[in-house]
């Protein structure tokens, strides 16, 4: 009783769906990323074709040991026989009997494909070494990993590819990106992302914004669908990955991605002029950066500087960063800038960031808990060594402090006796720094939005982290599927909070900016101006299109919507007014 | 590798039990799932025609600690 042999045909045309996480289209090839395994074209095989499969492995097997043979033999030479003995296991366990007569049982018997039985066989061992309790034993686990990564290479050939091996245009497609495969993506290669899991406010989606590429996330089954190399249009404005287009799909997306690329061209354009409403008031247009190289881009895309650099990304993948690595970054990226204003964040980890990890507890709430300024109130040494770069580097540039999540003024003046021991710190030290660094926070919570008169006595500016403001307002977890729909910035009570902001912050004179996501979306725009807003942070990449929409209204407009928003009832309305509203001066953006 | 080199190189199969868990001494994969630690008692039984020539030298082996630095 044997599983029916594929039927030989062109490969069908398969649509996923999945989130939108960043606009655009492309058509590419694939290259299916797996942290663990590669992805086997074919789980089983018809009958006829067992021995020309047994044959393969045999060749996968033999290629393998004479790879790593003179492997070995080249460590040997430089780095001594003791060393290359490494080698020894990795060879024996191939030469061996066991493990190639247990996967020419399945290749035999159950007609498995030569990959997918290395694969299932390899992955049980992997298994049984992870459960080991001795953990020097238990970490062979990665040398089976290697060993049988190195026999799929030989049996899939060429297709199989890492990240850092890309060199034509391609989709990346993966069940997940790490952030230092992300951070690796380099947009000339990798023209696409699409992903199993993550949602639109995810790693992925934030970098790939930010690199003017499509992505789709929470596709579920793009990994374990796609093989390397087969034809995929990505469509980041619907949501939605097609595999193998047929001819009139095709056409249609090459429409789509054309339309884009003009629409983009038309955007850098856009550049030169001022953000700048038909009425002749200035809009101050900012970026949101997680790396300092994006403060390049700034200025590339006609932005007036960084309104949140979101410094946690340097933690990414290290142990910790030094006031030294700090510095370089902050320098680095003041000096992008060009004397436009760079304003950092602290650090913000905690909750689905990336803590330098040392045991930390695990939290039933993270979200509620020990994440953020309250993190670095109870990590001073790091939080210290934070500072003193920023005062440092601030001593050249131009430079401002924000701090995240503060929800009290009792945590506002313990912050800022922090930085008062930065500064005393750097004194002694004799460095030069700007001692009356521009201090901010950012209003994240329902506490800090309705105390913000109390605040703009003791900041400069604030800055309204709309993500986090809609989550604890509503009290729904964006990452949630289950309530993700209840996550809303048009929600009557967001709107309230964030008027109140803008006004306060207005009559005590100090700057107010709003750099969460309802900065860049377009139909928050005119909304946010109408409001009072007249500086927004956004992602590099659509400081174009939000320019383009403020130089096409005018506040006077802007003012009228905002009157009639806030006087909806529910969410629902203020959305379909506002996109209405929108479509009318700018429907391409709708 | 040094024990299942040498294990392989008589006319003999090689047991090796360690905590009741009996493994196939000629195996890699098998004898590094055995766990080996330092220290750890292990009983070798061989079999065939060069058994007894086989327990010696893989105990002399053992004595000597696997020769690994």
């Amino acid at each position: 009783m044997s599983p029916p042999a594929d039927p030989p045909s062109p490969a069908p045309m398969t649509i996923l769906r999945g989130t939108p996480a960043s606009p655009g289209v492309v058509i590419a090839r694939a290259v299916v990323l797996d942290p663990e395994e590669y992805r086997i074209s074919r789980p089983t095989i018809g009958r006829e074709d067992v021995a020309a499969e047994l044959a393969a492995l045999a060749a996968a097997f033999e290629g393998s040991i004479r790879d790593m043979e003179a492997e070995r033999r080249q460590i040997a030479e430089k780095l001594g026989s003791d060393t290359a003995a490494i080698f020894d296991w990795h060879i024996g366990i191939l030469a061996g009997d066991r493990i190639r007569s247990e996967v020419e049982e399945l290749i035999r018997g159950k007609q498995f494909s030569a990959p997918h039985a290395v694969q299932t066989v390899m992955h049980d061992y992997l298994q049984r070494f992870r459960n080991l309790r001795d953990s020097v034993f238990a970490s062979r686990d990665r040398d089976v990993q290697d060993v049988s990564r190195r026999l799929l290479r030989h049996l899939l050939g060429e297709s199989q590819q890492r990240l850092s091996d890309l060199t034509e245009r391609v989709a990346v497609v993966a069940h997940d990106l790490t952030p230092s495969q992300t951070a690796q993506l380099d947009p000339q290669v990798a023209v696409a992302v699409a992903t199993d899991l993550g949602g639109s406010t995810s790693h992925t989606a934030i970098i790939a914004h930010s690199l003017g590429i499509p992505a789709v996330v929470g596709l579920k089954t793009v990994s374990s669908t796609v093989a390397t190399g087969e034809l995929l249009v990505v469509d980041g404005f619907h949501g939605v990955v097609v595999v193998n287009p047929d001819p009139p799909t095709l056409e249609r997306a090459r429409t789509d991605a054309e339309a884009f690329a003009v629409f983009e061209r038309g955007l850098s354009s856009i550049r030169e002029l001022p953000a700048e409403t038909r009425d002749h008031v200035r809009v101050e247009l900012l970026a949101n950066i997680e790396f300092p190289h994006e403060a390049g881009m700034v200025a590339d895309r006609g932005g007036d500087g960084v309104g949140l650099y979101r410094t946690e990304f340097l933690f990414i993948g290290s142990g910790g960063v030094s006031e030294a690595e700090h510095y370089e970054a902050y320098r680095q990226a003041g000096e992008a800038l060009g004397g436009r204003v760079l304003t950092i964040r602290s650090i913000d980890v905690g909750a689905d960031k990336y803590a330098p990890s040392n045991g930390e507890l695990i939290e039933r709430n993270p979200f509620l808990g020990l994440r953020s300024i309250r993190y670095c109130l109870q990590n001073l040494p790091m939080f210290k060594a934070q500072l003193r770069a920023v005062l440092r580097a601030a001593a050249e540039h131009n430079i401002r402090l924000m701090f995240p999540l503060v929800t009290s003024l009792m945590e506002l003046r313990q912050a800022k006796m922090v930085l008062g021991e930065a500064v005393e710190d750097l004194e002694e030290a004799g460095l030069p720094f700007r001692r009356n660094i521009p201090l901010g926070i950012m209003i994240e919570t329902p506490a800090a939005a309705l105390e913000c008169e109390a605040f703009a006595r003791e900041v400069d500016f604030v800055s309204i982290g709309t993500n986090d403001l809609v989550q604890y307002t509503l009290a729904v977890d964006r990452a949630n599927e289950r309530v993700a729909p209840l996550y809303t910035a048009s929600h009557p009570a967001v709107l309230k909070l964030i008027h109140s902001v803008i006004k306060t912050a207005s009559k005590s004179g100090i700057g107010c900016s709003v750099c969460g996501e309802m900065a860049s979306e377009p139909i928050y725009t005119m909304l946010l101006l109408g409001m009072g807003l007249r500086t927004f942070s956004v992602p590099a990449g659509d400081i174009p299109e939000i320019k383009k929409l403020i130089r096409s209204t005018t506040i006077r407009h802007a003012e009228r919507i905002a009157r009639r928003a806030l006087r909806f009832e529910t969410d629902r309305q203020v959305s379909s007014y506002l996109r209405e509203e929108t479509r009318k001066i700018m429907p391409e953006v709708v | 590798m040094r024990f299942v080199e040498l294990a392989s190189r008589f006319d003999a199969s090689v047991s090796v039990e360690k905590d009741g868990q009996t493994v196939d001494g000629r195996e890699p994969m098998e004898l590094m799932l055995l766990e080996g630690v330092c220290g750890s008692a292990l009983n070798i039984t061989t079999r065939g025609p060069e058994a007894a020539a086989a327990l010696e030298a893989l105990a002399e082996l053992v004595a000597r600690g696997f020769d690994e630095a």
